[in-house]
């Protein structure tokens, strides 16, 4: 049975969590991103996973803010005399987002939990530095974990356009 | 039947059963003692049960981070995790240089104090934003 979300604008957005918590079951993504920070070329590749309770509320719809409103608060958090958020209201009262599929789910955690210098001149990169792939595709073991990287013969879709 | 909202602003007991002197509290305390963010994660950054992560990041070998879906009102916030796998005597710490009031960030060591990657049990306590 599909359950109805509330009207939740307005909505302290960790209460709406406990709504969601309470109504939705998890969904486990098979998604996985994979990064590398390119102030940081020394690192090893960095692997993003989407949590369950999180992917359910965006599948859900209606529950979560525009993903603008995180880099609002980014935005603030990142001035040398930041104390604390004044516009945590933001995360409250806009709007929230409509129903995604699983795959702008993933444009959105990417574009929410990633660093911006890494998915946002990502057409002008000479390597690949981001790579969205299924679970199965990474390594089964964690040996020479902090080795790992993207393999430069991997040619995005995108970039291939 | 649907259930309806209690509102309060002070939670009072006659205590009758043990003290017999009255005792409240400003539910506001309840509130802000309450947890905001917890998680049960793999060492791969799999988040197996959770409340108000967006998402886990294995940065490398015993260096986690977990975005929030409500950010924290300031950096000072206080998170308490233990390493929960086979090894035993793991130490988890706090990397302060990758938290922020929507981000956690958990260190794991080994004996030796080498990096080591495990399973790890968290929660977080602070002021929402």
């Amino acid at each position: 049975m599909t359950i109805k979300t509330p009207k939740f604008q307005g909505t302290h957005l960790w209460d709406r969590l406990c709504w969601a918590k309470e109504n939705l079951e998890g969904k486990q993504s098979d998604y996985r991103i994979v990064w590398e920070d390119p102030d940081a070329p020394e690192e090893c590749s960095k692997i993003t996973v989407p949590d369950p309770n999180w992917m359910a509320c965006a599948l859900q719809g209606g529950i979560l803010p525009p993903v603008e409103v995180y880099w609002a608060l980014a935005e603030d958090e990142a001035k040398p005399d930041f104390k604390k958020h004044t516009r945590g209201y933001l995360l409250h009262n806009t709007k929230p987002v409509e129903a995604m599929t699983e795959e702008q789910a993933i444009e959105y955690l990417i574009m929410k939990d990633i660093p911006q210098r890494v998915w946002r001149e990502y057409q002008k990169a000479n390597k690949p530095r981001l790579v969205i792939c299924k679970k199965n595709q990474l390594p089964s073991t964690r040996e020479w974990r902090n080795a790992w990287k993207i393999d430069e013969k991997i040619i995005a879709t995108d970039k291939a356009a | 039947m649907a259930n309806g909202t209690i509102a309060f602003d002070t939670l009072t007991t006659s205590d009758s059963a043990n003290t017999g002197t009255e005792k409240s509290i400003d539910t506001s305390y309840l509130f802000n003692g309450v947890a905001k963010v917890w998680g049960v994660v793999t060492s791969a950054a799999a988040i197996t049960n959770s409340f108000n992560l967006s998402t886990g990041t294995d940065h490398g070998t015993g260096d986690y981070s977990y975005a929030l879906t409500t950010a924290f009102g300031n950096v000072n916030h206080a998170t308490t995790a233990v390493s929960s796998g086979a090894g035993a005597g793991r130490i988890c710490t706090s990397n302060t240089a990758r938290t922020a009031t929507g981000t956690i960030a958990i260190e794991i060591e080994g004996h030796a104090g080498s990096s080591s990657d495990d399973n790890q049990e968290l929660s977080t306590h602070g002021d929402l934003a």
